[in-house]
């Protein structure tokens, strides 16, 4: 946990040791998408930091998203943050999974929407000028 | 079941569909098909298909216009094995004249937008690369979708550094954007041929009886929005939009070493905004 603050944000004063380029490389997120999911994350009833019953903190929620993000963004298996971060396999595997469920529920309907007619008409205005006018996109699959 | 999923390459998988613009922003997903099926197959099976062949979609209320014909239903562009659908735009299969030849590169410039949405996809979020990783098919498509919901953030947060922004926001800051004149000049044109009732219509009509025939004009309005652009060519619109479709008369000035001119101008832009930023 320290070593995150220290890492990405700076502890005492100090300016943090990874500048923006290193946590896009890392996260691959830029930071004001990284801070907007954790900060729209932290409070849910999974992620919020719990004192179980021998009264020592669990998991801060920065730890839980920095994991998440390494999966995501690396594809790797869940205990391979588990150096960094300090949390067990479970608890990333587990983690990642509500995360995913969350990113989709919150913001789904804002982020994947058909466009409105403001939206098509600023599309179709733009392929104009890229000369070919009434184009809505591009289409295509992928395997 | 796992055998639906098998993809033509051997592993299994699923098949993405999606539809995005410009800046990568992705307008549509579908996600889920299983992997042994093609693209038309997909497309069939998409929300995207249904609600077109619906009527729900896509809305009318932009008219645009090609070549001097209006039209109503806007197209999305697609590669060639996609059926030729009136809101689809595909290439010429076989092109074998100029004319063709310039309408399948135009078309695949623009194109090329959503294969470069899946190379960015599959290199940002590499967890895409594993699909084999999930309990359910479910799981998959939620982390795909999420996946893409984290793109489109990111797109969202950086799109004013784009390249494209950058180079659309300095030609209207400095007057001379390509864009805007060739803009005007596509303007004029189509408006032209429409009053004069212009052979040009007729031709790009009677070659093409099939949804090809607005992709015909598609290129017209193209190449005659470029024309004006042609330096030394003080031909008006109406002019240069004829002589781009009678192709025997001269080549059509996308082909012409010199038309070029909008990447010169792009690039001029282009400086003329670095210059501004060093000046800040």
């Amino acid at each position: 946990m320290h070593n995150i603050l220290r890492d990405y944000c700076g502890v005492r004063g100090l300016p943090p040791i990874y500048d923006e380029r290193d946590l896009e490389t890392r996260f691959r997120v830029p930071r004001s998408v990284f801070r907007r999911v954790y900060t729209a994350v932290k409070d849910e009833p999974f992620f919020q930091q719990r004192i179980n019953a021998t009264g020592k903190l669990q998991a801060h929620p920065l730890q839980k998203v920095v994991a998440e993000f390494r999966v995501i963004a690396y594809g790797e298996a869940a205990d391979r943050a588990d150096e960094y971060v300090r949390l067990s396999t479970t608890v990333i595997a587990t983690s990642t999974k509500s995360l995913i469920e969350f990113v989709f529920r919150r913001w789904g309907p804002t982020y994947q929407h058909r466009p409105n007619q403001d939206e098509l008409n600023t599309i179709m205005e733009r392929n104009k000028e890229r000369e070919i006018p009434g184009c809505m996109g591009s289409l295509d699959c992928c395997h | 079941m796992a055998a639906a999923y098998q993809r033509r390459k051997g592993k299994r998988g699923i098949v993405v569909e999606a539809v995005c613009n410009e800046d990568l922003w992705m307008w549509h997903l579908f996600v889920g098909a299983p992997g042994s099926l093609n693209h038309i197959n997909v497309m069939q099976l998409s929300p995207l298909y249904l609600d077109v062949t619906g009527g729900r979609w896509p809305p009318r209320g932009t008219p645009f216009t090609n070549n001097g014909r209006t039209r109503t239903l806007p197209y999305y562009l697609v590669d060639v094995i996609y059926p030729r659908y009136a809101f689809l735009m595909s290439p010429h299969p076989k092109p074998s004249t100029e004319k063709q030849t310039t309408f399948n590169r135009l078309q695949e410039t623009t194109r090329k937008d959503v294969e470069r949405l899946f190379g960015v996809l599959m290199k940002r979020f590499h967890v895409s690369l594993h699909p084999g990783r999930y309990h359910s098919v479910l799981q998959l498509v939620t982390t795909y979708k999420a996946i893409c919901i984290l793109h489109n953030m990111c797109v969202e947060s950086r799109c004013s550094s784009f390249l494209s922004r950058r180079r659309r926001a300095a030609g209207s800051h400095g007057g001379s954007n390509c864009g805007v004149r060739g803009d005007a000049g596509g303007g004029s044109g189509g408006s032209d041929g429409q009053s004069g009732g212009a052979p040009a219509g007729g031709t790009a009509a009677a070659g093409a009886p099939a949804p090809g025939g607005g992709s015909t004009g598609g290129v017209g309005g193209g190449i005659a929005a470029a024309g004006p652009l042609a330096p030394g060519g003080g031909v008006g619109g109406v002019a240069a939009a004829m002589d781009n479709i009678d192709p025997v008369g001269n080549a059509p000035p996308a082909l012409n070493p010199t038309a070029h001119a909008p990447a010169a101008g792009m690039a001029a832009i282009f400086y003329s905004w670095a210059e501004r930023q060093n000046v800040h």
